[in-house]
């Protein structure tokens, strides 16, 4: 092993000035960051050089891996998870000499474990690049990578998969439901209307008193700035961690050029971050525009390999094996999140609590006055974001992620076994089952601007999907209500059965309800006073004025906080919204039992736009 | 014998002889001098043209000739028109009688059962002919039958027409009319010599008085064949007016078979597939069946539009109406057959004129009548009057001093009705003691130009009331669907409202709705109904009076038939109708609403009658009664099924759960990969 420092070794073999060096010592000071990675990241060397000057610095023999180059058979023989950790592949095992590849320099752990997988083997272990040794990971393990993506979770917990979408007795009770309900029309319609009728009008009042005290906590909460810029400006970036950003694409060719921009904005040292790029093996022309951007090295691309599924979340779990970072976070090409998101998301790691998993940031819509469907998305995701998701953690209630901006804690969100890839809100899901095995997830005062979908037949694909991925994790986490209560607690599983499972099931009830009124007030008919007894009659008019009523006001105030103040009345057309939320519900329920994971892809890029600046 | 009569002869002229040959048949010119055989020989020469003299039809099915019964021709008066027999008034009154006699037949006694006033004086009753004098019997106040002698009537176009007059002498002749009431009763007759003639031609088929006429019908009959069985109808209702005579539809025997050959009272009509209009039966037979093959020879035969020219004298003979003598806006006694009548009496003298609003061709019938008479002055210390009733009301009034009267009066709507009695009555008041025994008569004579006004009447509401008016002349027949059922009920309609009118009734039968014209004669179902726009055209529904009082409630799944008259589409119909798959309430509602007054008995809007309740007519929709209907289609379709569906709902559950449960829970992992 040579002694000279790494950056002179470069400089003596002219791969680079004396002028980089000192540029990329000042960064390393500045950001702590391994001077290698700081070359690499400000783009003074290559990779092959960069590991070419390290073997020898090593005193290790440089290797570029080609995948041909690789015994599957001796590379699966090293565990996956030990691979990855170790970023160090096997190559050949002639039985006697194991021939290793490895992109850090190797540790007597990565020795030892070596000697255990190929006892009485001597080691030749070489040094190559990352990029060959991912390549060569996503060859010779391609079936483990995705069996891990794919039923890692369902491997590790099958009760907590939306792999199978009834349990028997779930399907049990709700065949004996459906049949008793049918019973009972046939012999006696009246009494079982009315049976009917009395547990839908409490549903929608809990609902409607559910949704107003969330509110109202949420409104409560909005002065309540958790990070301040001066905390961020305080932050000594040498203490920051590496960063992993997952973006998981697809067809999105348009937009990722846009994406890779925006992560350059972001304020984070460039070398700290571990940007990967989640592309699908068939779609050639997003990875081609990616990399007609020419990102930095801090950005890799993976190409998640085709199995059963191609969902969002199976990619997540592809990059999550891959990660590096300390952190994680998703982004959605189409995403534009404030620049200091993921300082201020470090900042609440470190002052949240020690179970904090996961930080949500706010999303909201940068083209919300394009037409009326982008000003009624943004009304919802105003409340949303701002005044539910807050609601919920000062009640300190399961909160459901977003689709993207929620920033994990790497390590926890491996233990949890990442994301579900059944599960088309594998994100709502997630955020549930942190709260279920102890974990919080928070609130962060950063918001993540996207594309709001402008055109109803996207609009109503990609609600289905929402609702569809409600009704899953609902599913999922009612098989054993008695564990939900005792692992949850009562109140956080009421929340969560008011929330996740009464969104679909008032979207679905609601033109019923809308059909009775309508009919009622057209025909004045008495054919519905049997199944509308006084008491019940007063509640569902409370649910249909007051309740409306309370929606639309809580929709109003939600604009406030983002001085939207122009959307204010669009809060009066919330129930026209909500019947395509119903059909939209209709239609998730129908694909619930055809094709449960089917992922309704939601087209970006049709906006024209631009993102906030 | 041919079977082919009409060999080189185009259709029309068969059309022209047949037509021909029942123009001279019923041809009512007065030809007193001609024997009847003359005539006779003359149809029969047209007959051989027209039928080949009875021949056979080689498409019309076989007749089976029938042993002979005793056919005695002894028709009672009821039979012959007189159904609630004859009431002669007072001291001195008499009527005029239209007595039959069919071929063959010579008349020989009137035996009459009469019901003399209890103590009324000897009287004498006065047959005769014209001037002269036939018979002439004592009746007591105790006599109980009368038999005059008819050996020396004379017979002109199958009738012989003779006057019946009762004399009674009395002390106090003023006070005769108020006493003297002389009845005899319907089921006196007539008797004759001879036997019944077999018919040997198309002309001489139907007999001035026959028993019973049957149209025989397969139980699906053809457009043509149910149409001719209308026409017919519609010809015996107006040729018999007034007689027993009953139209009845019979069954074709099927396969081919025979069909009895009638007794030679009776008569049957069966429809041909083809060949010529002619006699049927056995050689040597009666000739009773009429075979027609096509719907010119039915129309040819039964739709003349001289028609009521064909209708003998009967007791209806008043309300006659010759069209053709319709001057604009009045129709004089004259134009409607009653002509000038001469009325006698001591202390009243009357004429009654029967006239149906369907005879004017109007729904708002007649305004006013104009009175033209003359009457004999009267004697010293003597008053009278003239009086004109309207159904039995008085509508005008006024002293008789002038030996001539021309007034015209108005006929209140309030008081019209379909079938309607004008009574003109003199009334005399003799002078102190002129009210003895062989007091003058008084004499008036209502002159034949007399009229009624038309014009500017309130027309009947929607109701039974605007019927046969609104059918005439001509009207469309809907049957849904065409069976021998719904014909035999629309030709029992037809038949029965031809007898309250002279004017001919022209049914039109429909292939379908759409087709309609005018008035619609409807038979069907309760689709029809509900496609008419009928007031009552629901399976189920509650009868409520104005004051919300359920009168009547039949469930969906009781059957009914009802009848209704209403409007729609600015058009009068009377519809026929039943629900359920059973049609005899509706045939029994026929039966028993016409029963025994026909048609002149039906008033209202609606009759109903379920399968065990009687048929009740009532006036509903034109005195604010409500017709709900209890069930909707689609509920009482579900109500029906509701079992079912839910097990066949249940069932498709449980398929769907079968089959998800694999998909949804016990899914193999295997499959996945």
């Amino acid at each position: 092993m040579s002694s000279t420092r790494l950056g002179d070794l470069l400089v003596a073999r002219g791969l680079l000035t004396p002028v980089q060096r000192a540029a990329a010592l000042v960064q390393q000071r500045r950001t702590g960051e391994r001077l290698g990675r700081v070359l690499l990241t400000m783009g003074f060397v290559s990779r092959v050089d960069l590991a070419r000057t390290l073997a020898a610095q090593w005193g290790r023999e440089f290797v570029l891996v080609e995948p041909t180059m690789v015994d599957p058979v001796a590379a699966r023989r090293f565990p996956l998870d030990a691979t990855m950790s170790f970023r160090a592949v096997p190559l050949t095992d002639d039985g006697t000499t194991v021939v290793v590849a490895s992109a850090e320099e190797p540790q007597p752990a990565l020795i030892e474990t070596l000697e255990v997988v190929y006892p009485g083997r001597a080691l030749d272990i070489r040094i190559t690049t990352e990029w060959d040794i991912d390549r060569a990971i996503s060859v010779t393990h391609r079936r483990q990578l995705v069996d891990a993506s794919i039923y890692g979770l369902y491997f590790r917990d099958q009760a907590e998969s939306a792999y199978t979408v009834f349990t028997p007795a779930q399907y049990l009770g709700f065949v004996v439901l459906a049949l008793g309900i049918l019973a009972g029309l046939w012999a006696q319609p009246v009494f079982t209307l009315l049976m009917l009728n009395v547990p839908v009008t409490l549903l929608f009042l809990a609902v409607v008193v559910f949704r107003t005290i969330v509110g109202v906590s949420g409104a409560a909460a909005e002065t309540q700035i958790v990070i301040s810029t001066d905390d961020v400006r305080a932050l000594d970036e040498r203490t920051l961690p590496v960063y992993t950003i997952l973006v998981p694409v697809f067809r999105e060719a348009n937009v990722i050029g846009n994406l890779i921009r925006a992560i350059g904005e972001l304020d984070y040292p460039i070398d700290k971050l571990d940007v990967l790029v989640l592309f699908e093996e068939n779609d050639p022309e997003t990875l081609a525009a990616a990399k007609a951007a020419a990102p930095g090295a801090h950005v890799r691309f993976m190409v998640v390999p085709a199995g059963e599924l191609q969902t969002k979340p199976k990619a997540c779990n592809v990059g999550l094996l891959y990660a590096q970072g300390e952190h994680l976070v998703i982004y959605d090409a189409e995403d534009r999140p404030e620049p200091d998101q993921l300082k201020k998301a470090v900042l609440a790691f470190r002052r949240g609590p020690s179970r904090l998993a996961c930080v949500q940031a706010a999303l909201n819509y940068y083209n919300w006055n394009e037409n009326f469907l982008t000003r009624m998305f943004t009304l919802e995701y105003s409340f949303w974001f701002d005044y539910l998701l807050p609601g919920l953690d000062r009640l300190r209630l399961p909160i459901p992620l977003g689709g993207t901006s929620n920033h994990f804690r790497t390590a926890v969100l491996r233990e949890l076994g990442g994301w579900d890839p059944f599960n088309v809100t594998e994100d709502a899901d997630l955020g549930i089952r942190a709260a279920m095995h102890g974990y919080r997830v928070g609130i962060i005062n950063s918001t993540t601007y996207e594309e709001a979908n402008k055109r109803l037949g996207n609009w109503l694909r990609q609600r289905s999907r929402w609702i569809k991925g409600y009704m899953q994790t609902a599913l999922v986490f009612s098989r054993d209500p008695i564990a939900l209560v005792r692992r949850a607690g009562l109140r956080q599983a009421l929340g969560f059965m008011l929330l996740i499972a009464g969104t679909p099931l008032i979207f679905l009830l609601q033109p019923i309800a809308i059909g009775l009124t309508i009919g009622w007030l057209v025909t004045r008919t008495q054919a519905l006073a049997p199944i509308f007894p006084p008491w019940l009659l007063y509640l569902s008019l409370f649910n249909l004025l007051l309740g409306n009523a309370l929606a639309i006001y809580v929709n109003m105030f939600a604009v406030f906080k983002r001085r939207l103040h122009v959307l204010v009345l669009f809060a009066l057309f919330n129930p026209f919204y909500w019947i395509l939320h119903s059909i939209a519900a209709v239609k998730a329920l129908g694909q619930l039992f055809t094709r449960p994971y089917f992922w309704e892809k939601t087209v970006h890029g049709l906006t024209r736009h631009g993102a906030p600046g | 014998m041919s079977s082919t009569p009409f060999k080189g002869h185009p259709m029309p002229s068969r059309a022209l002889l047949l037509l021909a040959a029942l123009l001279v048949a019923a041809c009512d010119a007065p030809t007193p001098d001609v024997p009847d055989t003359e005539a006779a020989s003359g149809l029969a020469t047209m007959d051989s043209l027209a039928s080949g003299g009875g021949v056979d039809s080689a498409a019309a099915p076989p007749v089976a000739a029938s042993p002979d019964s005793v056919v005695v021709a002894t028709p009672t008066l009821a039979e012959i028109g007189y159904q609630e027999g004859i009431t002669l008034l007072g001291a001195a009154d008499r009527t005029t009688l239209t007595l039959p006699v069919p071929e063959g037949l010579a008349p020989r006694e009137l035996r009459l059962r009469v019901l003399p006033t209890p103590r009324m004086p000897d009287a004498t009753v006065i047959l005769q002919q014209g001037a002269r004098v036939l018979a002439q019997r004592a009746l007591s106040d105790t006599a109980t039958e009368l038999v005059l002698p008819l050996s020396e009537v004379i017979v002109q176009q199958g009738r012989a027409i003779v006057d019946l007059a009762v004399n009674v002498p009395g002390r106090d002749a003023c006070e005769a009319p108020l006493f003297y009431r002389t009845v005899f009763t319907p089921d006196g007759g007539l008797t004759y010599d001879g036997a019944l003639a077999p018919v040997r031609s198309v002309s001489a088929f139907f007999a001035p008085w026959l028993r019973r006429v049957t149209f025989y019908l397969p139980a699906e009959p053809s457009l043509d064949a149910a149409q001719a069985a209308l026409d017919v109808a519609a010809y015996v209702g107006r040729r018999y007016r007034g007689m027993g005579t009953r139209f009845v539809i019979g069954e074709l025997p099927p396969d081919g078979g025979a069909i009895p050959e009638p007794q030679l009272d009776e008569r049957a009509v069966v429809w041909a597939t083809d060949g010529p209009a002619g006699i049927l039966g056995p050689e040597g037979g009666r000739g009773t069946v009429l075979a027609i093959a096509s719907r010119g020879d039915a129309r040819t035969l039964f739709t003349l539009p001289q028609g009521p020219a064909l209708v003998p004298t009967s007791a209806f003979t008043t309300s006659l109406l010759r069209l053709d003598q319709r001057s604009a806006g009045t129709v004089s006694l004259d134009a409607m057959g009653a002509g000038t009548r001469t009325v006698q009496g001591n202390a009243i003298a009357a004429a009654n004129y029967r006239f149906s609003l369907a005879d004017f061709r109007s729904q708002a019938g007649p305004v006013a009548f104009r009175l033209v008479a003359e009457h004999a002055s009267l004697p010293r210390e003597t008053t009278g009057e003239a009086t004109v009733l309207l159904n039995g009301a008085v509508i005008w009034s006024r002293p008789i001093d002038e030996g001539r009267i021309d007034a015209t009066m108005q006929l209140p709507a309030r008081l019209l009705a379909r079938d309607n009695d004008l009574e003109i009555r003199f009334s005399v008041r003799l002078g102190e003691g002129a009210c003895i025994l062989g007091a003058p008569l008084f004499t008036a004579t209502v002159l034949g130009e007399s009229a009624f006004v038309l014009g500017g009447g309130e027309p009947f509401p929607p109701s039974y009331e605007r019927f046969p008016a609104a059918l005439v002349p001509e009207f469309s027949v809907l049957l849904e669907p065409r069976d021998r059922f719904r014909v035999e009920l629309a030709a029992t309609m037809i038949e029965a409202m031809q007898r309250t009118t002279a004017t001919p009734m022209a049914p039109v039968l429909l292939r379908d709705a759409a087709e309609a014209r005018g008035a619609l004669l409807a038979v069907g179902t309760a689709s029809l109904a509900d496609r008419l726009g009928a007031p009552l055209a629901t399976d189920g529904f509650r009868l409520r009076d104005t004051d919300g009082r359920v009168w009547d409630e039949y469930v969906p799944s009781q059957s009914y038939g009802a009848m209704q008259a209403f409007q729609a589409d600015g058009r009068d119909v009377l519809l026929l109708h039943h629900t359920g798959a059973d049609g005899a309430p509706l045939a029994a509602l026929v039966r028993e609403t016409l029963a025994p007054y026909g048609w002149f008995g039906v008033h209202g809007d609606l009759t109903l009658r379920g399968p065990e309740s009687p048929a009740a007519t009532i006036t509903a929709a034109n005195s604010g009664w409500r017709i709900e209907p209890i069930d909707t289609r689609p509920a009482s379709f579900f109500a029906r099924y509701r079992t079912m569906i839910f097990v066949g709902i249940g069932l498709l559950l449980l398929a769907l759960v079968v089959w998800f449960y694999p998909r949804m829970v016990r899914r193999e992992l295997d499959a996945a990969r």
